[in-house]
């Protein structure tokens, strides 16, 4: 009895513990690019201007271009032979009309010369064309094989320009900007006297993604130093007539065509990196006067008043600090460092009515529109979460934008990519794989040793 | 210049983990119970009643010794996310895990018995990377884990016949475990982080055991929401090599390589109540409902003693809810020793949706437990077996971005030896 009792223990024992439950694993051998959407792809062609072009870090420069959203895109599609005028380290940008530098490096996130401050002091500066003797500002580029590529360059967006010049602009002596990168991307007399529009024309593409406008209106919201700046933004209607010529345009080549609408500007960290009130420059806390109360700057009047990036050399030097305290001189900090709230209200409105245009033309021409205005929103109201990290507009640690406080980051390029990919996608048909963000963010670790 | 290193942070340290019955508690404490889908609350046939219902300790004669384990194997995975491949798969690794138990009673007077318990009520384990090995929800958590044991002394007394009352106390060890991966985006580098803290509090439990009619019985047990303090914890973050010395002296300076944290976990509210009904001398069947207050899980704070990425306080939002369970188990006696058991859970999740994430895969659950016992004069043995079948859960609304489906099992297995000696 009792033997046949454990028997039966131990068989039950067994039979359990050999039937016990698996997890059924689902099988994924990766996302597939079908040929239909490789083709589609295949002959992708980007314009318009900074954003589009993967200007990033004050700068165009390989190591950031490769990161741009438009080639993170045609990656995803696996076309590997999306051209882009690669400049080598340390790019042309914003500090290069001086003749100083390149692309923009944080060289400290706390700057060791100030070793007491409580908040971080971070140094940001431009990577010095001195400490890259053979860089050559007439032949920046990476590589003799990409200055002297046969075709159009499939990136033909070009930073600075204003969405005329997409139209009329072959070089820069010929352009209404005078951004010293058209020159650069265009390759003109060489390239036929062809503008970017008809480049990109001649080329045939399968894809267009167009995302112009933006810089008609940095070019009259940001400090430009030496550089081309605008009294007004381009107005409304002028914009609406450009932007439709160059969509009608294409419209002519079959195609398929997807365009950006413009993002809020002034949401970007540029210009609200600085704060508004004195800073101590042992602590880089906020001064407090005999009330507790933070100093404002001199030079702003009103809360809505943006101060620029820019104006932090101009306070350093002592400019909206009352005399008396610290360095302070006294003067107002120099208009050209501020947006006024009525600028401020002129940039969103202009903003709107591009925006406003843009819908209108494309709608009735059935051509997608991608919300980048959502997108630039979403990241300054709450952020943006994926996988766990959110990205916000915080200046150098948000994630979206790079450090030049406008332009974003690569894995702000990336989001761009996915949102643009989405409404491609959708409209034309495809399904092609998102830019692997968590993945992305591994790939970057290597930028800390690499130029 | 405005600044926020602060943002960084506020994903750190904060997940707890995998758990059995929803949220993190573990109700499989003895082998007879779990066989029975532990509806045992309106039993206690077995000094496991230190656990189940201390009140009705009243009904064992003697000194009664039982101990036991339960090994519980888990298997979990996540497809996502969403936002990036919804179909991409990662599995967890494979769990194990072992919580055991010993309980002791003794029946001092005829109305007054003496219980006590070593058992660990909440237990976790998730672990899907190693170190800083990468996965897709690698910010969330790539290893949590957590163990508690509680030393649970307890008085019953019998009011009159059909009726007895208990209470007890606890005192609390636990310690915890919890790692993820950090990106430091002024660097594009990731910082490992790993906060291990050993904790302890005090619960207390009062239980009730009604006898209206012969045939049945109706037991009632309450645990109040004890408190966890974990002091003097470490919180260590390590990173490979940037290759660039003042990068990585940065990195250094605002990841120091330990630094000490504290935190504070309370701990839900517990109330079950069960109905037993014995259908025949051989047929006895029961039901139970159980709940454990989820919703005093709002929030994860832990507080360093120095700054960590620019702050000294990670806060994280845990918004659970409480959670509940239906509990259904049958014994059938045979051969005038052995007892056939079985049952049935259903087990509500306590991890909102929104707020569901890797390092607790929770959702609802089905489990099925079946088990056999036999007593051979003062000994006793039983065995259970528990299939846990978790609901695939698909997350859409997450609000860590991390929408996605997760998959989810564990196999439960239960061993428990009693003695008694009736004339002690």
């Amino acid at each position: 009895m009792k033997y046949t009792i454990l028997t039966f223990l131990a068989a039950i024992t067994l039979f359990v513990l050999s039937t016990s439950c698996q997890l059924e694993e689902p099988g994924f051998s990766g996302t597939s690019v079908s040929q239909y959407e490789q083709n589609l792809f295949s002959r992708m062609v980007a314009l318009g201007d900074n954003y589009i072009a993967g200007y990033q870090n004050g700068a165009l420069v390989a190591k950031y271009q490769q990161y741009g959203f438009a080639n993170l895109m045609a990656l995803q599609a696996k076309n590997n032979n999306f051209k882009q005028p690669l400049l080598a380290y340390p790019g042309l940008g914003s500090e290069s009309l001086s003749g100083i530098g390149g692309v923009l490096e944080l060289k400290y996130i706390d700057n060791p010369e100030t070793p007491n401050t409580i908040n971080p002091d971070p140094v940001i500066r431009p990577v010095l064309f001195s400490d890259y003797p053979d860089f050559n500002i007439n032949d920046p580029f990476i590589a003799d094989s990409i200055r002297d590529y046969p075709l159009p360059y499939n990136n033909l967006a070009i930073p600075g320009i204003l969405t005329e010049d997409i139209l009329i602009a072959t070089e820069k002596i010929y352009s209404i900007s005078q951004s010293p990168l058209i020159d650069v991307v265009l390759r003109n007399p060489a390239a036929g006297n062809l503008t970017a529009l008809q480049q990109a024309m001649v080329y045939q593409p399968s894809l267009v993604t167009l995302w112009t406008g933006t810089y008609d209106i940095l070019a009259y919201a940001i400090f430009t130093g030496q550089g081309f700046s605008l009294d007004e933004p381009t107005p409304v209607d002028e914009f609406e007539q450009h932007f439709t010529s160059i969509v009608d345009s294409l419209l002519k080549t079959q195609a398929a065509i997807a365009v950006g609408n413009i993002p809020d500007v002034t949401l970007a960290p540029y210009f609200h990196a600085v704060p508004k009130v004195v800073i101590d420059t042992v602590t880089n806390t906020p001064l407090l006067d005999e009330n507790n109360n933070p100093i404002p700057l001199i030079g702003l009047d009103s809360e809505d008043d943006l101060l620029m990036f820019p104006a932090k050399q101009a306070i350093a030097e002592g400019y909206g600090i009352p005399q008396g305290i610290q360095n302070g001189n006294g003067e107002p900090i120099p208009e050209e460092f501020i947006l006024d709230a009525e600028e401020v209200t002129l940039v969103k409105q202009t903003v709107n009515g591009y925006n406003d245009a843009i819908e209108s033309v494309c709608g009735i021409r059935d051509i997608p529109v991608v919300d980048m205005y959502d997108l630039f929103n979403t990241i300054s109201n709450g952020g943006y979460t994926l996988a766990g990290f959110t990205f916000t507009d915080d200046f150098i640690t948000g994630g979206f934008y790079s450090i030049d406080g406008i332009h974003p980051s690569p894995m702000g390029q990336a989001l761009i990519a996915n949102r643009w990919l989405d409404v491609i996608g959708s409209n034309y048909q495809a399904s092609i794989p998102y830019v692997d963000i968590p993945q992305l963010m591994h790939e970057l670790e290597s930028y800390n040793t690499q130029p | 210049m405005k600044f926020h290193l602060s943002k960084l942070l506020l994903m750190i340290f904060l997940g707890i983990s995998m758990a059995l019955a929803s949220g993190f508690s573990i109700y499989e404490q003895n082998a007879r119970a779990t066989a029975m889908a532990g509806a045992f609350i309106a039993q206690g046939t077995d000094a496991s009643a230190v656990f189940y219902n201390p009140a009705a300790l009243t009904k064992l004669d003697g000194l009664h010794i039982n101990a036991g384990t339960t090994i519980i194997s888990t298997d979990f995975g996540f497809s996502g996310p969403e936002a990036i491949e919804a179909n991409q798969y990662t599995p967890a690794e494979p769990g194990l895990f072992p919580p055991s138990t010993v309980y002791l009673s003794y029946k001092m007077f005829d109305q007054i018995s003496l219980g006590f318990g070593i058992y660990s009520l909440y237990g976790l384990s998730s672990k899907w990377t190693e170190g800083l090995e990468s996965w897709p929800g690698e910010q969330l958590s790539t290893n949590a884990k957590l163990e508690s044991f509680f030393y649970n002394p307890t008085l019953a007394v019998k009011i009159i016949d059909n009726l007895s009352v208990a209470a007890g106390f606890s005192f609390i060890q636990s310690s915890v475990r919890l790692e993820e991966n950090i990106y430091y985006v002024p660097r594009s580098h990731f910082v490992h982080s790993v906060l291990e803290a050993d904790g302890s509090g005090y619960g207390l439990n009062l239980a009730l055991m009604f006898r209206p009619f012969d045939k049945m019985n109706i037991g009632i047990h309450y645990r109040n929401n004890a408190t966890l303090e974990y002091d003097n914890g470490d919180a260590r973050f390590s990173f490979s090599s940037t290759g660039n010395n003042t990068v990585d002296q940065e990195l250094r300076a605002l990841f120091p390589a330990e630094v000490k944290g504290s935190s504070e976990l309370e701990l839900p509210s517990f109330l079950g109540i069960g109905i037993a009904y014995r259908f025949t001398d051989n047929l006895l069947a029961e039901f139970d409902y159980t709940q454990f207050g989820w919703s005093s899980y709002d929030k994860l704070v832990v507080e360093f003693d120095q700054p960590v990425g620019g702050e000294t306080i990670s806060e994280s939002v845990k918004n659970y809810e409480d959670s509940y369970s239906m509990r259904f188990g049958l014994e059938y006696r045979f051969f005038d020793k052995m007892h056939l058991r079985a049952g049935y859970i259903w087990d509500r999740h306590a991890v909102p949706e929104a707020y569901v994430e890797p390092s607790l895969p929770d959702g609802d659950r089905h489990n099925y437990t079946i088990g056999l016992g036999y007593q051979w004069n003062t000994f006793s043995l039983d065995l259970a077996y528990q299939a846990l079948l978790q609901d695939d859960r698909e997350i859409n609304n997450s609000v860590h971005g991390f929408n996605g489906e997760y998959k989810g099992l564990a196999n439960i297995f239960a061993i428990s030896l009693g003695y008694s000696l009736n004339s002690f």
